[in-house]
């Protein structure tokens, strides 16, 4: 997993909490890469599950609650920093129905052997999309807090069902997302 | 100094490697993009090179088969000429091989008549067939021009003996006013010059009924090795109108529809003559006014060419026996005592060559035609043909095909200078006096079949 991703993680922990807290959680985890991340690196996704499940511990809040206010914490990043991707579409259904196409695709141009998860969206009305979060990391809650994002940024107040058809190891979860009447 | 992994550091030092570490971070962020971007304009480049060198091999290659394929097209065209040209000739020889044999047989007067009638037609056939395959020729681009070296006086000679002989026929005089600079040899294509001279003298004298056709000639220095031949054919007869002039060399176009039913022709003569000399570096032209009589004009150029009998005493004995001894040459000696033929068949024998005999003239081309010598030794005073007459008629018939200058010298009595130019004209190449002996006539024989090789 990219190290941007570590890096903001911890930005936001010590946002919310306080660098003492930060570095405990770090410094109490047996972490491959010592916890020392660069945003150019690329690391292990257990490293990022286990420093959600210190933090999560040491904070008192749900580790899901946790991936899902990152989520909104990446989002913001993403437009702060992409902001071209954004200002493209008019829309959350076309902002996610591009993310697997458009926007993973931009990464691996850099990054060719990024592991990024795949989104399959369909349209089952003017008004209503199933996304599909398909990948070996248990992510959802991530994913999840990203879609809410998502659509307060343009606007849309929406209902999202979860249905998670994961099974072993691969994660798979579909978000339903039903737009509120205009 | 305490460095244990548990001792405490500066905000203000920790805030400084990260400042580092970030700018670090951008830095290779910057450079990573910078990187891709050159590896996809590369690739553009490659790309559009691989394009363009397979546009340029398929251009290739399809010009490539454009020019075997119009290789190939000419090639069939010059082999159907080729062979349409055989298979046209060949029967129509036949043809008239045969009337001529008939004519040389006992006929009948009725039956003379006759095959005299045959025989004109003939002739007419011939030269419309041959004008036919020339315009094919010229057309596909295949009209090649021989280079040999001739005796222009000899072509002279022998069109007027042609022509005079028609012109006499119609109660009409031909004169021929060749100035001295024509006495020259020549390197062109003799037969291509014979045919127009003769396409301009036979129409001359076909569109003339009474009065005369005169022809002038004269040879002009260029430099450089060029000789420019002007020569102009003016008659009295019926002129050429103004609706003919326009469509002079205009193939198939006869001056006037009533024209070509009266005087037939194959109405390609004017065309042909024309391409030959623009080949020959020249130009013809008419001029004429409806009952004035006509005025042609034509003006060609060749390369001036080195007389043969300047060779005639090159060769030293010794060599010219070897050069005799060396191939079964075939040496045709034309003398109307058969002492003389004897004593230069004892001279050859020893050099195990083919000696043929011919007792007159007539004997002489008719043994030509058959037997192809390499060298004609000939007597000059014989009856039936003699030597002139002989060497001229074989000059013609060989000019009309793709032979070799075949050498004719001749054995005479008498070498007065004025008889020299006589020979020449005849087409002569050089001329030994009798009684001759072996060594000289050896050594002669030798200069001219060691050019032949």
């Amino acid at each position: 997993m990219k190290g941007l991703i570590f890096v903001e993680l911890l930005k936001m922990a010590e946002k919310a909490s306080n660098e003492d807290l930060v570095d405990g959680v770090l410094d109490g985890l047996e972490l491959e890469s010592g916890g020392a991340y660069s945003a150019v690196g690329s690391y292990s996704c257990s490293e990022l599950v286990a420093i959600v499940g210190g933090l999560s511990e040491k904070m008192n809040a749900p580790a899901s609650a946790l991936q899902e206010q990152f989520g909104h914490w990446m989002f913001d990043h993403f437009v702060e920093n992409f902001g071209q991707f954004f200002s493209e579409k008019h829309s959350a259904f076309d902002m996610l129905e591009s993310i697997d196409q458009e926007v993973h695709v931009e990464v691996r141009k850099l990054y060719p052997d990024a592991e990024l998860p795949r989104f399959e969206t369909k349209r089952l009305s003017q008004t209503e999309m199933t996304m599909t979060y398909i990948s070996a990391r248990p992510l959802q809650s991530f994913c999840h807090g990203l879609i809410e994002s998502c659509l307060a940024h343009y606007g849309e107040a929406a209902q999202i069902t979860i249905d998670d058809q994961s099974h072993n190891e691969a994660t798979q979860v579909v978000f339903n997302i039903s737009l509120d009447a205009a | 100094m305490d460095v244990s992994p548990d001792r405490p550091v500066a905000r203000r030092r920790y805030e400084r490697e990260r400042t580092a570490r970030l700018t670090a971070e951008q830095l290779l962020e910057a450079k990573s993009r910078e990187l891709y971007e050159a590896n996809v304009r590369l690739k553009e480049q490659a790309a559009a090179l691989e394009s363009a060198v397979r546009e340029r091999t398929a251009e290739a290659e399809a010009a490539a088969e454009a020019r075997s394929r119009a290789e190939a097209a000419s090639d069939a065209k010059s082999s159907f000429l080729a062979s349409m040209s055989h298979e046209i000739r060949t029967p129509l020889h036949g043809v008239l091989g045969m009337m001529s044999a008939l004519d040389s047989t006992r006929l009948s007067h009725e039956q003379r008549d006759l095959v005299e009638a045959m025989k004109e037609s003939g002739c007419i056939l011939r030269t419309v067939v041959n004008d036919i395959l020339d315009i094919s020729k010229i057309e596909a681009g295949q009209l090649e021009l021989n280079q040999k070296a001739f005796y222009l006086p000899s072509v002279l000679k022998s069109l007027k003996h042609h022509h005079g002989l028609s012109a006499a026929a119609k109660g009409l005089t031909l004169i021929f006013d060749a100035e001295k600079s024509c006495q020259r040899w020549i390197l062109g294509d003799e037969f291509r010059l014979r045919q127009v001279f003769g396409n301009v003298l036979s129409n001359a004298i076909k569109f003339t009924s009474d009065g005369s056709v005169f022809l002038k000639a004269h040879v002009v220095d260029e430099g450089g090795g060029v000789l420019r031949l002007d020569v102009q054919v003016e008659d009295t007869g019926i002129g050429i109108s103004d609706y003919a002039k326009q469509r002079l060399f205009t193939p198939f176009a006869q001056a006037d529809p009533k024209i070509a039913h009266l005087f037939g022709g194959s109405g390609l003569g004017l065309t042909i003559s024309r391409s030959i000399c623009e080949m020959m570096d020249g130009r013809i032209s008419l001029e004429s006014e409806p009952g004035c009589g006509t005025v042609a004009n034509f003006q060609v150029r060749f390369a001036v060419a080195e007389p043969p009998e300047a060779r005639a005493n090159c060769a030293d004995l010794e060599s010219a026996e070897a050069l005799l001894r060396a191939q079964d040459w075939t040496i045709l000696v034309v003398d109307d005592s058969a002492v003389n033929r004897k004593v230069v068949t004892h001279f050859l024998k020893r050099y195990e060559v083919t000696v043929l005999e011919a007792e007159d003239g007539a004997q002489a081309v008719d043994l030509w035609r058959r037997a192809q010598p390499d060298f004609i030794l000939m007597d000059i005073n014989m009856p039936v043909m003699g030597g002139i007459a002989a060497a001229l008629r074989i000059r013609e018939e060989a000019a009309e095909s793709d032979e070799a200058r075949i050498p004719i010298v001749a054995l005479t009595a008498n070498a007065m200078s004025h008889q020299v130019n006589d020979y020449l004209e005849a087409g002569l190449d050089a001329h030994i006096a009798k009684p001759v002996g072996r060594a000289e006539l050896v050594r002669v024989i030798g200069s001219f079949l060691a050019v032949a090789r």
